[in-house]
């Protein structure tokens, strides 16, 4: 039946898909902060408490109020992905060539929320402080997930595990703005660790707060290249 | 020695085909970007893109691209 369909009709659907998409994981990422900001408000006002006289509900359930919501967030979003499952014939090479800049278009959004994160995560002064109770926090760990994330995707461009965003990594001016990258982050790397390693030296206190921002930084920097670049490269639009 | 550097024509030929960069961009399968960047010889294209976009606009590599320094001579 898909066979029949012209390319134009599927490059429509995959651009409605992805306006839904980008609608969904935008109302996910504010729910997101929402259960952020009450976890916090939790711990500094006693809002648990609070919370559950005023709804009567138990103590220890409103304590895990955020976790349920993360929880409810990423089945939400596996669903809708299922639900809203990309038509196979958009991986067809006709398709794929028309659809280059939408898929570039994408990568650049992802980027932009994948520095967002390392940031927050850096300047999160706990990110690589061990918890009390569980000895290594999950914040590290996802810090860390994280900067590998970050570092495959500048190698490989956004959206590597994809097989629809392989034209877009294979288009020539990304490949070679993602080597400059990838170069630019060695520099960094090498900055960045020189500097922990002078700081190591003049006061060893602040080695914990200033690790995650170099690793960060390591990030930042080629990522924040590739926007400009990407930038760069547009020029107005030819007719 | 003058420096020899990369010149095209890409940006005249595909208007007289009547095509925009989106157009040619879908055709050769790149971004637009990577034609606009061709055409304002920012980047230069590799020998595989060179023949891609020359079979896309039906002229040969020679028409659309030039070396600057040899042409001076």
């Amino acid at each position: 039946m898909d066979q029949q369909k012209s390319d134009e009709d599927i490059i429509v659907e995959e651009r409605r898909r992805f306006r839904a998409w980008k609608g969904v994981t935008t109302a996910a990422a504010l729910v997101l902060v929402a259960a952020c900001t009450f976890g916090v408000l939790s711990i500094r006002w006693a809002l648990p408490e609070q919370f559950s006289v005023a709804t009567g509900l138990p103590p220890d359930l409103v304590l895990y109020i955020p976790l349920i919501l993360v929880f409810a967030i990423l089945i939400a979003l596996v669903l809708f992905k299922l639900r809203f499952a990309p038509s196979r014939d958009s991986l067809r090479p006709s398709v794929q060539r028309k659809m280059v800049n939408d898929y570039v278009r994408r990568q650049r959004q992802s980027l932009i929320g994948l520095m967002l994160l390392v940031v927050v995560l850096a300047l999160n002064r706990g990110a690589f402080r061990p918890g009390i109770a569980d000895g290594f926090s999950g914040r590290s760990i996802l810090f860390l997930f994280s900067l590998l994330l970050a570092s495959l995707t500048i190698v490989f461009g956004p959206g590597f595990l994809n097989a629809r965003f392989r034209a877009a990594n294979e288009d020539e001016l990304s490949r070679v703005q993602r080597l400059r990258a990838t170069q630019i982050g060695y520099v960094c790397a090498m900055v960045a660790l020189g500097g922990c390693y002078v700081v190591n030296g003049l006061a060893p206190d602040m080695l914990a707060e200033t690790f995650p921002l170099a690793l960060a930084a390591c990030f930042v920097f080629p990522a924040a290249y590739l926007l400009w670049a990407d930038l760069r490269s547009g020029g107005p639009q030819d007719g | 020695m003058a420096e020899r550097r990369l010149g095209n024509r890409l940006k005249e030929i595909r208007a007289a085909r009547g095509l925009t960069q989106t157009d040619l961009a879908a055709l050769a399968g790149v971004s637009r970007k990577t034609i606009n960047t061709v055409e304002n010889s920012v980047f230069i294209p590799s020998t595989l893109l060179a023949l891609a976009l020359a079979k896309t606009l039906n002229a040969r590599v020679e028409e659309l691209f030039f070396i600057i320094g040899e042409e001076e001579h």
